[in-house]
């Protein structure tokens, strides 16, 4: 405890999550995603029974919680980018990381607790989100679940959608530690995003070696985990071990991709001038 | 061929509108620009003016020269079989850029607003950002007029008219897609859908300039 304490790194990461906590437009977007529950919810009370025709347990996860991708992950994932701007480049603009550099203490450990605050608070946004996600429809379906494949194929889909926010998140932070003036790097994340969201869709037309390209676009490996060539997570036909053994080498490019940005903020971030 | 056109500049378009309008006032604003500039004898709704009509000539630029490399692309890969419609589709061309235009001043007078109401940058941008994005990517989805139509028992194609009539890039979708190849003998069945594009850039530009005139925005 007394080293936790000490750590400088849990230090700037503790005080990275009351500031993120803090931040009206983190408010906002969760306010969107609350507001998008509400509407998926309220749209699958009428539409889930008209689905079930065989009174199978199968339509809440692969209908219901299958639509949910699409929103959770834009909302999700524009979340981490406004924390990965906030934290870096926002802080440059209002003079907070000058302060902050004075500090006695290595600028890896600054970056390492920047990183990993803004990643815990992600952690419980997405949660948040997911929970809120099945809880509400879970409210208005009075159809047959399974809870226990509902439990477990949610928790995989969290897992991999935090993963796509922190590397979103660390990709967001390289873009303010890189671009010195904010409404360059605020300009830069966002048209990064939505090229990123839009190219994803060509690599579909690569073939053969080439194809392995899309392991360096971070949404198209992302969709490639949760919706695995036929196998995706929501495939209630599929068993869990199935998917996580045909896609646990995408996971681990995934995390990979995580440590190499981490690493690229870092040097990026050392060579920041005070 | 057309509705590609029209999907290809507002889609690419707005997303280019929504950062000129943002930097045009946060640029100024940063580097206090802002601040000289209102400082001398022009009227403020001279700025707002100014600004208005360089943006309007840059994405005039912008979509002429899109539109040629749209257009050449097509010829590139399709060849001769748009031969038979080549003389219409470039005929309808200077249209669909004057329509695209009224659609993405939509998202840029939206910026605009956003940028002089709120000050911190992140903020005005994500906002700008999440209203795009609703606009654009969540709302007109089939999932969310599926939901809406469950609700209020409506089918998805009855939401879909719904839809379209709140984002500036899907009003004019039906037009460029239904169509046969003659755009502005179209556009006049679907009349009532351009002066709505039309009124909702007027609106929105009439309170940028009722804000811009009446708050602080040093």
């Amino acid at each position: 405890m007394n080293i936790l304490e000490r750590s400088p790194v849990i230090t700037i990461a503790n005080m990275e999550f009351t500031v993120l906590a803090r931040q009206p437009l983190i408010w906002i977007i969760c306010i969107v995603i609350v507001l998008l529950s509400f509407v998926h919810a309220a749209g699958n009370m009428v539409l889930l029974p008209q689905w079930i025709l065989d009174g199978s347990s199968e339509v809440f996860i692969s209908g219901a919680m299958n639509n949910s991708f699409w929103y959770t992950t834009l909302f999700c994932s524009l979340l981490a980018m406004g924390i990965g701007i906030t934290s870096i480049s926002e802080e440059r603009s209002n003079g907070n990381i000058r302060v902050l550099l004075s500090k006695p203490m290595y600028r890896r450990d600054l970056i390492a607790g920047k990183f990993l605050g803004a990643s815990a608070f992600l952690l419980v946004a997405v949660s948040m989100a997911l929970v809120l996600c099945v809880v509400t429809t879970l409210l208005v379906f009075n159809g047959p679940v399974s809870l226990s494949d509902l439990a477990v194929r949610m928790s995989c889909y969290g897992i991999v959608l935090f993963l796509y926010c922190v590397l979103t998140l660390g990709i967001a932070m390289l873009i303010g530690a890189y671009f010195k003036e904010l409404a360059l790097a605020l300009i830069f994340a966002f048209s990064y995003m939505y090229f990123g969201w839009i190219l994803c869709y060509y690599f579909d037309y690569f073939k053969g070696t080439i194809s392995s390209l899309k392991l360096l676009d971070p949404y198209r490996l992302y969709c490639g985990i949760v919706f695995e060539s036929g196998i995706g997570i929501f495939n209630v036909s599929i068993p869990v071990v199935t998917w996580f053994n045909s896609v646990s080498l995408e996971i681990g490019f995934l995390i990979l991709e995580i440590i190499v940005i981490f690493l690229a903020n870092c040097i990026v971030f050392n060579k920041e001038e005070s | 061929m057309q509705g590609g056109l029209w999907y290809f500049l507002t889609m690419f378009g707005s997303i280019i509108a929504l950062i000129i309008g943002y930097l045009s006032i946060t640029g100024e604003r940063q580097a206090n620009a802002l601040n000289t500039l209102i400082t001398k004898p022009v009227y403020r709704d001279s700025v707002i003016n100014g600004k208005l009509l360089g943006d309007v000539g840059f994405l005039s630029f912008f979509f002429l020269v899109m539109s040629l490399i749209y257009t050449s692309g097509m010829i590139l890969v399709v060849g001769g079989a748009i031969g038979p419609i080549l003389e219409s589709y470039i005929l309808s061309i200077p249209v669909s850029i004057l329509l695209s235009l009224f659609c993405v001043m939509i998202f840029y007078s939206f910026a605009l607003l956003t940028t002089i109401l709120i000050k911190r940058q992140t903020v005005s941008l994500f906002t700008c950002a999440i209203v795009w994005l609703l606009l654009t990517e969540v709302i007109p989805t089939t999932d969310f007029g599926w939901y809406i139509g469950a609700l209020f028992g409506e089918s998805v194609n009855a939401v879909w008219d719904m839809v379209s009539m709140i984002c500036p890039t899907y009003i004019l979708l039906p037009v460029f897609r239904s169509n046969g190849g003659d755009l502005i003998h179209t556009l006049f069945s679907f009349n009532g859908s351009v002066l709505l594009l039309i009124v909702y850039f007027i609106v929105i530009l009439f309170v940028n300039y009722i804000t811009f005139l009446r708050s602080d925005i040093a």
